[in-house]
């Protein structure tokens, strides 16, 4: 029966059923009020402060947070962190610069190139897999166990990400840019500078922020092999002689390196590069 | 002077040497200040028309030529359908490129820049990136950017085709007025038959594979007078009669794809 034939009997008092829509995305909607990242990072440190400080874990195994800062600030007032972190810096640094120069250099000349895009691609593909540590026996034989063999195979695990990323930015430069760059009557020259460069400096930082990433790792896996000074070998230094404490002071400077090198490159982008969408 | 369009094929090979024939034989003249709308079905080589008059796709057969006296070496102009802007540049760097490539001294171009950017209506979006604007809005930028080096023919491929129903109504008055200042000869490219008709002095229908002209038509309405009902009317008229002429091949286009 119509709602109207209803009516029409009298019943018009009464309420017509209603069945309420229910917003049904509410489960995949993610929310955490601002406080929550803060406040967890303290939460985990006085777990582990609980933990390590009323011995359910042995303080030779895993130092509380208190006893790592402690040794920390002995290690600077010692010097030793100054010395070690100083050294590291310089090698990460010299060592980044180069692998990197070298890779947005051989990467656009692979993407310019047809010719060196015949040859030189094959034989990055087949550098690229080799573990660079596996060479520093031979850098070593070729530039003696100094500094030099830290930045080069710094380098050598740097320029590769690089070079592959910058060599896919020219590639996949938009042709329609390229169009319309040569319609305005774009010389090769302004076609390259002007369109083609900038247009890969996306893909470019990319691969600059794999490279970051990957020359920490090298760094101290170098470090460890044979350097007097440097993070690394501070952490093989103190964990023979059982320091634990001491070990993680490295660790954690290790970290705030990376998260230092990470969001330092993140903010060179920006700047770098502020007509990018997000 | 006029652009000629004489006699040019396209013909596509493909590795085991087949050929398609995407353009066949096209005889085309543009006159001084005229405005030449070229309409087909997806797959007829409008598009690839536009692209070897501007000089970014190579004929097969025939010759593309300006005639007539020139003070100096042809200027093109092109517009193109994803408007094709440099994201890196703000909207003034956008503009002033083709003024770079002229070799114009930099406080000429950006003072011409600057001008034509308030003529599409674009003041205060200098400096703004390419992201930051809405879909008209960068075809504005498109359009400036072709419009500022003053050229001898505007290219214009499908330049209205991203933008929404109504943006693309209030773009094609905007487009007539702008051009209607500089009058200039110009190529239209649209599968739209209703924009053709309320733009060109001349449609320009083509056929699809091979593209080849099957009809001309003329638009005898005068462009101030096209607003007017009795005017809309004949309009309406034109863009039937096109219609019918390349229906068939878009229905086939939609079903090859």
């Amino acid at each position: 029966m119509s709602v109207e034939g209803q009516r029409a009997f009298g019943r018009s008092e009464e309420v017509p059923e209603r069945h309420p829509v229910r917003y049904r995305m509410g489960f995949v909607e993610r929310r955490a009020p601002a406080w929550i990242a803060p406040a967890g990072v303290v939460a985990l440190l006085v777990l582990w402060q609980a933990l390590t400080g009323l011995g359910v874990i042995p303080e030779a195994d895993l130092p509380s947070p208190v006893s790592i800062f402690q040794a920390g600030v002995q290690l600077v007032q010692s010097g030793d962190l100054w010395v070690n972190t100083g050294a590291s810096l310089g090698r990460i640094a010299a060592g980044y610069a180069l692998g990197a120069g070298a890779g947005i250099l051989f990467g656009l000349w692979l993407g310019f190139s047809r010719i060196a895009e015949r040859v030189g691609l094959p034989v990055a593909g087949a550098l690229y897999p080799i573990p660079k540590l596996a060479i520093i026996p031979l850098l070593i034989l070729w530039v003696g166990a100094g500094e030099a063999s830290k930045v080069l195979v710094i380098a050598a695990e740097v320029m590769f990400p690089v070079l592959f990323n910058t060599y896919a930015g020219v590639r996949n430069t938009d042709p329609s840019l390229l169009r319309a760059a040569v319609s305005f009557g774009a010389s090769r020259w302004t076609l390259v500078w002007r369109v083609i460069l900038p247009a890969s400096l996306p893909t470019i930082f990319a691969g600059l922020r794999i490279g970051a990433g990957l020359s920490l790792l090298i760094l101290v896996a170098a470090e460890m092999i044979g350097a007097q000074h440097g993070i690394g070998a501070m952490i093989l230094q103190y964990s023979s002689l059982m320091l634990t404490a001491d070990v993680l002071v490295g660790v954690v400077v290790l970290s705030v390196l990376g998260l230092v090198i990470s969001r330092g490159l993140a903010w060179l982008e920006r700047r770098l590069l502020p007509w990018q969408a997000n | 002077m006029r652009l000629v369009v004489d006699g040019v094929s396209k013909v596509y090979r493909d590795r085991r040497g087949r050929e398609t024939v995407a353009l066949d034989d096209i005889h085309l003249t543009v006159a001084e200040q005229e405005f030449v709308a070229i309409v087909g079905p997806s797959g007829c080589g409008k598009s690839t028309l536009l692209s070897m008059v501007a000089g970014l796709t190579e004929p097969t057969r025939g010759q593309i030529f300006f005639e007539g006296a020139a003070g100096r070496s042809p200027r093109i102009g092109v517009v193109f359908q994803e408007h094709a802007l440099f994201p890196w540049r703000t909207v003034q760097r956008n503009v002033e490129f083709g003024l770079e490539q002229l070799g114009m001294p930099k406080r000429e171009r950006s003072e011409r820049a600057r001008e034509m950017i308030r003529k599409v209506g674009l003041q205060g979006f200098e400096d703004k990136y390419p992201h930051q604007l809405s879909g008209g809005m960068r075809q504005r930028v498109g359009i400036a950017r072709a419009f500022v080096i003053e050229p001898d023919v505007l290219l214009m491929d499908e330049p209205l085709s991203a933008l929404d129903a109504q943006s693309r109504l209030i773009m094609q008055e905007e487009l007539l007025n702008l051009w209607e200042s500089v009058r200039q000869k110009t190529l239209y490219v649209t599968h739209n038959i209703e924009e053709a008709v309320a733009l060109a002095d001349r449609v320009v229908v083509l056929s699809r594979r091979p593209g080849r002209v099957v009809r001309v038509v003329d638009i005898d309405v005068p462009r101030a007078a096209r607003k007017a009902p009795e005017a809309q009317v004949k309009l309406l008229g034109f863009a039937d009669a096109i219609w019918q002429t390349i229906r068939h091949d878009a229905e086939q286009a939609l079903v090859e794809g």
